[in-house]
């Protein structure tokens, strides 16, 4: 168990064993059942019709502001945990300092409003 | 002593210390995932029942006894439907996603504190440790649209994955709360804290917080978005078939399972007993039950809201509703009244 935290053991064991099963589960399908692959069966589903290009087409720019702003909110997040946990023995000059930082994390959520970049694609 | 320091104590002297670590920390990591393996196709069983008798019929009843052997019966037509890899797909990503899906899931419940002094894995970063592991879906959601090559896989994937993220925050901030009141981040110390008054008492918000977002989390109506049916047809699944159907379909159930564990967890006292009446992993399951049933009803009872409204509400309602929660949670502390 050198170098490894021992609680932490079952992570890494539990990851091995969830590979394993997921592994088997579809192994065994793949053993047992039938393999009789058709044009038809093999092509993307669209609605019955034949797929028109590729499946892969140009997407919003929408999804990626939304991943932009959830990286400063969910940095927010993690570092407002640790500072937490001991919250009720903190002074005032600790807490003054994250309210500061939380304010200035708070300031770029109201500019993401402003600018429309969390409006649903535009509406 | 915790169970797990018993167990490793009593097989120590026959095999050494190392090994006993390793066949006790085995032992119920397998166990765990038996849990989940077994507990998943329970949970759809319910699923048909609840969504039978909200809809005035009776649910599954032919296959045994109330119907109970028909997940049994559903786990064999899945293994037995021919493994479909339709032609167009990139087979890396789009087979990777089968396995970066539920092994997060099964990860999770090794952080559950089940019952007084026992948990699998006793980590000090409990909370957090756990809810980065369940974080890593929209990974696996977008890795499955993208690689299924077919439009509706493409958005529906993407969708669940902007879904995800826009509710990640006011979970994070609901749990973060309850670290306020309990001053630590262990799974057990946040139910210890919980002896005589239950969070959801002193943190109402906090849980209605963490019951949407962990709705918005499992992406069942009235939040279906990312499957919306009449818009999606089955939104990342829809190339899926077969054992990587079913393999996604335990994901959900999983998860279901996973947000009413930690919702009984975070606020309705774990393995705490009301009124003091033998504390145990049975009255956590109990609970467990109750909130599964409340979510399902939901499912069975609500319409679907619009993709733009459902977005709305998670960044500009629940999260500064999330961090004023915080603001209270932190006052509740600081004045010592709980």
């Amino acid at each position: 168990m050198a170098g490894i935290p021992e609680p932490y053991l079952p992570v890494a064991i539990m990851t091995g064993i969830g590979v394993a099963v997921v592994f088997i589960a579809v192994a065994l399908s793949r053993f047992i059942t039938p393999s009789r692959p058709s044009r038809e069966k093999l092509t993307a589903y669209e609605c019955g019709e034949e797929p028109v290009g590729s499946g892969r087409g140009p997407v919003d720019i929408q999804f990626y502001l939304y991943v932009l702003v959830f990286l400063i909110l969910d940095l927010e997040a993690v570092f407002l945990i640790p500072f937490v946990v001991d919250f009720a023995n903190l002074g005032t000059k600790a807490i003054v300092t994250m309210a500061v930082f939380v304010f200035l994390l708070l300031d770029g959520w109201i500019y993401a409003i402003q600018k429309g970049a969390l409006e649903w694609q535009g509406s | 002593m915790t169970a797990v320091e018993w167990l490793t104590a009593q097989l120590a002297p026959l095999v050494g210390q190392s090994w006993a670590v390793l066949v006790v920390y085995l032992a119920l990591s397998a166990a765990t995932i038996g849990f989940v393996l077994a507990a998943a196709p329970g949970l759809v069983w319910g699923m048909r029942k609840v969504m039978g008798h909200v809809q005035h019929r009776t649910g599954p009843y032919r296959v045994g006894p109330f119907g109970l052997l028909q997940p049994v019966a559903d786990g064999i037509k899945l293994v037995s439907k021919e493994d479909i890899v339709p032609a167009g797909v990139d087979e890396f990503s789009w087979k990777l996603a089968v396995y970066v899906l539920p092994v997060p899931v099964f990860i999770v419940f090794l952080f559950i504190p089940w019952h007084p002094g026992f948990v699998v894995s006793n980590v000090a970063t409990g909370i957090v440790l756990l809810l980065a592991v369940a974080a890593i879906s929209p990974v696996g959601e977008v890795l499955a649209g993208w690689g299924s090559n077919n439009k509706y896989s493409v958005l529906g994937g993407l969708r669940a994955a902007a879904m995800d993220v826009a509710y990640e925050v006011p979970l994070v901030l609901a749990a973060a709360s309850v670290v306020i009141l309990t001053g630590s981040m262990e799974m057990q110390a946040i139910v210890e804290a919980q002896q005589g008054v239950w969070f959801f008492l002193v943190q109402p918000i906090g849980l209605f917080i963490f019951l949407i977002a962990g709705l918005a989390k499992i992406g069942v109506a009235p939040v279906d978005l990312a499957e919306a049916e009449s818009e999606f047809v089955a939104g990342f699944h829809t190339e899926y078939s077969g054992m990587r159907f079913g393999l996604l379909f335990l994901t959900l159930f999983a998860n279901i399972i996973l947000i009413s564990l930690l919702t009984s967890i975070l606020f309705l006292g774990g393995w705490q007993a009301p009124l003091g009446l033998f504390d145990g992993v049975w009255w956590l399951l109990a609970k467990t039950v109750v909130i599964a049933v409340f979510l399902l009803t939901t499912w069975f009872t609500l319409p679907r809201v619009r993709v733009d409204q459902f977005m709305n509400l998670g960044w500009k309602l629940l999260f500064p509703l999330a961090l004023v929660n915080m603001v209270i949670a932190g006052v509740l502390a600081k004045g010592g009244i709980v």
